[in-house]
């Protein structure tokens, strides 16, 4: 007998739905699988055969054939399991073709027919939707992600057995569990974020620098001595950024659940990700790697912050992955199975010290000669720096900040200016394609950037003194129009301009001054 | 020609040359000696003598040409125009190689020397006493390296004086390589000067030596930043020898790199408070007054002078300014732009900020 069954496989973040045929018939009794299949697939046929034995279905010696198409497809992961058991279920006639139909099954078993969870679950409800299947069948374990869909009914199953049972029943009874979108559900829910910029004292450059390169997305670079507070600063930007939306919370959560990270994502989905990379960090762990690439870091940061801590301390490879992310906002890998293109659309933090021994240029500490600063200020590419908008030094607080009763300003009541920001970004950018200062394309600023004319006049002046590039002088534009929105002005004015010159990038003879 | 050529020989010490020239009459005597006549001189040892039978394979005459194609000179110890204030020193050079000129005999020079891992401290006040030495037609003589001796020698040339740069390599070579841009600026109205054939590459036991030549050149000796341990004590050292004066920058107790300028100052070396006061005693002068070279005095707005009185002249961060000053970041930064475009401070570093302006 013939039957067949639908299931997903994940290709990248997306996923396209695969058909799993099985024909049963009378000859030698063997199990053949065809379909372009990788070794983990191959290896279900050992695991079907003794879960369906262990549920207590006797399967009488003929010969099987299972296909999967489309053939062209590479087929991998374990997902594959539930599918073949059921189809093979089918055409030995223990469950009727009609009770599978319109439905996606995808998961794995293990000996004792239980269903255990596997990777990307999202994408896979998300490709069945769109086919217009009703109804999706994953493990148990995973039907909180497949539940962010919504408007597709979910059928979770513990175990093969239970499963067996539901489908006979199917026609009689209505599928038992339909989970409601539950990003709605976690709108609400606040999580208090352990990292406060309430905790850092002082600070007040670094603080309002924090600030900007939060409201207009802008990259952020802060150098200064070992124990001055950049970690700690860069772990309270995410609580002062606005929420994910629902739209950016289901992108980020497609690509947690096809890494196997779904359970990050679990508690808060509309929180902004972190993602802090060790600098022993390889290239394939930075931009995604493997045959089918997992997301890298760049992705699983996407929508959120990527914080490099020690930049210089970095391979130089894993930083260089960065250039086409920064630019574009996505991060396209090349296999020989295809090309796949992430989303990576970052808001990059870095933090470095300025020399080797990163005291200077406190001389009194710090002995390191002008080659050796230039050495290692060249761990960096320019092109690299060039994307970076703004960069700030950090001092070391004085003792008297550490210990002041002053009250410092909470990561709400900064994150409320800067929703304000966004609100504000939000309205200007309705018509384009951008959303956020930071990305407002050159030919564009005249449009979205007005100057008064002393700020125009400041503007002219500083791109000869201070050689700015033109990048350059594009970047102090867009960070001027952050500090204006933040003021609620709708003109840039001088005062916003100077105040985005001195958080220039270090680029030309800024970098560090005379000495170098 | 053959004066180039025993000029260039390096092995044999400056003394010897100069007495075996004495001896066997002139530098084209030595070249044509033969192995036996070379032996016989007593104060000559093997090596030397080895050396000198090397060097008299070459070909003197090509080499003189291709190094006048470069622009490059020389001046031998009996020579009228080597520099008189050098003859009277202890191991005076044979002779010099030079690009540009060399020192004018009845100016002033001052020698500026100091780290080359400075503050920004050292590095605005040599190049302020560079700047004011250079309006009053005072030679600068220093060693053109990274830190104070640049810092310096850019002043003197901002005020369109002379300096002289002295090298420890070949007058071909740029070292250290930073300084490229001083390099060919420098023999446009000074010169540079060394005591080493052309080509020759730097090497650490060349810079003492080359010390003692630029305490020789000068009149006074100015060390503006040195550490406990420097190559610019050396330079004292000499001075001291060759009866120089010698001032010292003061420094602030606790600051590294002032300890060797104190420590100096406690043996005796002169404090400098002024440009004026360090040349009190010299006759050379042809301008009396630095003055001229002061920057006329320009008027700030109240807001203004407060932060301008919290600049100091040791870099000062955007926060500390922010602290003292007490003014809000917006505008704080606003006034700290204006400043900077009005010349009176600069940012050394990142957010780091100083005065531009040290009266000398």
């Amino acid at each position: 007998m013939y039957s067949i069954v639908s299931t997903a496989s994940v290709c990248g973040i997306e996923s396209v739905l695969v058909q799993v045929e099985a024909d049963v018939c009378d000859g030698m009794p063997v199990f053949e699988m065809v379909g372009e299949l990788s070794n983990e697939v191959k290896e279900a046929k050992e695991r079907i055969r003794v879960a369906i034995r262990n549920t207590g279905i006797r399967l009488s010696p003929k010969r099987i054939t299972i296909n999967l198409y489309p053939a062209e497809l590479r087929k991998s992961g374990t997902g594959f399991d539930l599918p073949i058991a059921l189809a093979v279920l089918a055409a030995y006639g223990h469950i009727s073709s009609k009770s599978l139909e319109d439905i996606v099954f995808a998961g794995e078993i293990s000996l004792n027919g239980d269903i255990h969870p596997i990777d990307g679950v999202l994408p896979m409800t998300i490709a069945a939707k769109e086919a217009g299947k009703k109804c999706i069948c994953i493990p148990k374990a995973n039907d909180k992600e497949a539940g962010m869909v919504g408007n597709i009914q979910i059928l979770p199953a513990e175990n093969l057995q239970q499963l067996i049972q539901i489908l006979q029943n199917r026609n009689n009874c209505k599928v038992p569990v339909n989970y409601h979108n539950n990003i709605e559900e976690t709108e609400s829910k606040k999580e208090e974020n352990r990292y406060d910029f309430q905790q850092i004292r002082g600070q007040k450059v670094l603080k309002r620098v924090c600030e900007i390169a939060a409201a207009g997305r802008h990259n952020l670079l802060m150098l200064g001595p070992p124990g001055g507070g950049k970690t700690a600063a860069a772990r309270a930007i995410p609580g002062i950024l606005p929420e994910l939306s629902g739209e950016e919370a289901l992108e980020l959560a497609k690509i947690y659940s096809v890494s196997g990270m779904f359970g990050k994502r679990e508690e808060n989905f509309r929180k902004r990700p972190f993602c802090h990379p060790h600098h022993t960090i390889s290239v394939a762990g930075m931009a995604g790697g493997g045959k089918v690439p997992k997301p890298g870091e760049i992705s699983l940061a996407h929508n959120g912050v990527l914080f490099l801590d020690e930049m210089t301390e970095f391979q130089k490879a894993a930083l260089e992955v960065l250039r086409q992310p920064l630019e574009e906002g996505r991060i396209h890998l090349v296999r020989n199975q295809g090309t796949y293109s992430y989303p990576a659309d970052i808001m990059l933090v870095a933090a470095m010290n300025p020399c080797n021994c990163g005291y200077y240029p406190n001389r009194n500490k710090c002995t390191c000669t002008p080659a050796m600063i230039r050495r290692h200020l060249q761990k960096i590419s320019r092109p690299l720096l060039d994307r970076i908008d703004l960069c700030v030094e950090v001092q070391k607080p004085g003792i008297l900040e550490l210990t002041g009763k002053g009250k410092e300003e909470s990561s709400r009541e900064i994150s409320m200016r800067i929703k304000e920001v966004q609100r504000l970004q939000d309205m200007r950018y309705e018509k384009s394609n951008i959303r956020y200062n930071s990305r407002i394309p050159g030919e564009q600023i005249e449009n979205f950037c007005p100057m008064e004319k002393e700020a125009q006049a400041m503007l002219a002046e500083a791109f000869e003194s201070l050689e700015l590039s033109v990048r350059g002088y594009y970047k102090v534009i867009r960070v001027a129009r952050t500090i204006a929105d933040l003021e609620g002005k709708e003109k840039i004015s001088s005062s916003h301009i100077a105040e985005s010159l001195m958080y220039r990038n270090i680029d030309g003879k800024g970098w560090t001054g005379s000495d170098v | 020609m053959y004066k180039r050529w025993l000029g260039g020989i390096s092995g044999i010490s400056a003394a010897k040359k100069i007495a075996l020239e004495e001896q066997v009459g002139g530098a084209k005597e030595i070249y044509y000696m033969n192995k036996s006549k070379l032996e016989k001189i007593k104060f000559l040892t093997q090596n030397e003598c080895e050396i000198l039978e090397q060097y008299q394979k070459k070909n003197p005459k090509e080499e003189q040409e291709k190094q006048i194609e470069k622009g490059i000179s020389f001046v031998s110890f009996r020579q009228e125009e080597y520099p008189s204030r050098l003859r009277n020193i202890y191991q005076a050079p044979y002779g010099l190689f030079y690009r540009g000129r060399l020192p004018e005999k009845d100016k002033c020079a001052v020698a500026i020397v100091g780290a080359r891992v400075c503050s920004e401290y050292g590095r605005n006040v040599a190049k302020q006493i560079g700047y004011v030495l250079g309006k009053m037609e005072v030679e600068l003589i220093s060693g053109m390296a990274a830190g104070i001796d640049g810092a310096a020698q850019w002043g003197a040339l901002r005020a369109q004086g002379k300096t002289y740069g002295i090298l420890g390599c070949g007058v071909d070579v740029c070292y250290p390589k930073q300084n490229q841009d001083l390099y060919e600026r420098i023999p446009q109205s000074g010169g540079i000067i060394s005591e080493y054939c052309p080509k020759t590459t730097p090497r650490p036991i060349f810079f003492p030596n080359r010390n003692r030549i630029i305490s020789g050149m000068a009149d006074i000796v100015l060390i503006v930043e040195a550490r406990k341990k420097s190559g610019s004590l050396i330079t004292a050292d000499f001075a001291l020898e060759q009866g120089k004066e010698i001032y010292a920058v003061p420094g602030r107790v606790g600051d590294k790199l002032s300890e060797g300028t104190n420590r100096l100052i406690q043996q005796g070396a002169g404090i400098f408070t002024s440009v004026q006061e360090m040349l009190q005693n010299v006759k050379k002068l042809t301008v009396q007054d630095g003055n001229a070279a002061k920057k006329t005095g320009k008027t700030l707005e109240k807001l203004e002078r407060l932060v301008y009185s919290c600049v100091d002249l040791t870099p000062r961060s955007l926060e500390t300014l922010m602290e003292n000053t007490g003014l809000p970041l917006g505008e704080l930064i606003t006034i700290l732009n204006t400043l900077r475009e009005m010349g009176c401070i600069s940012e050394v570093y990142k957010n780091y900020f100083v005065r531009t302006e040290i009266e000398v």
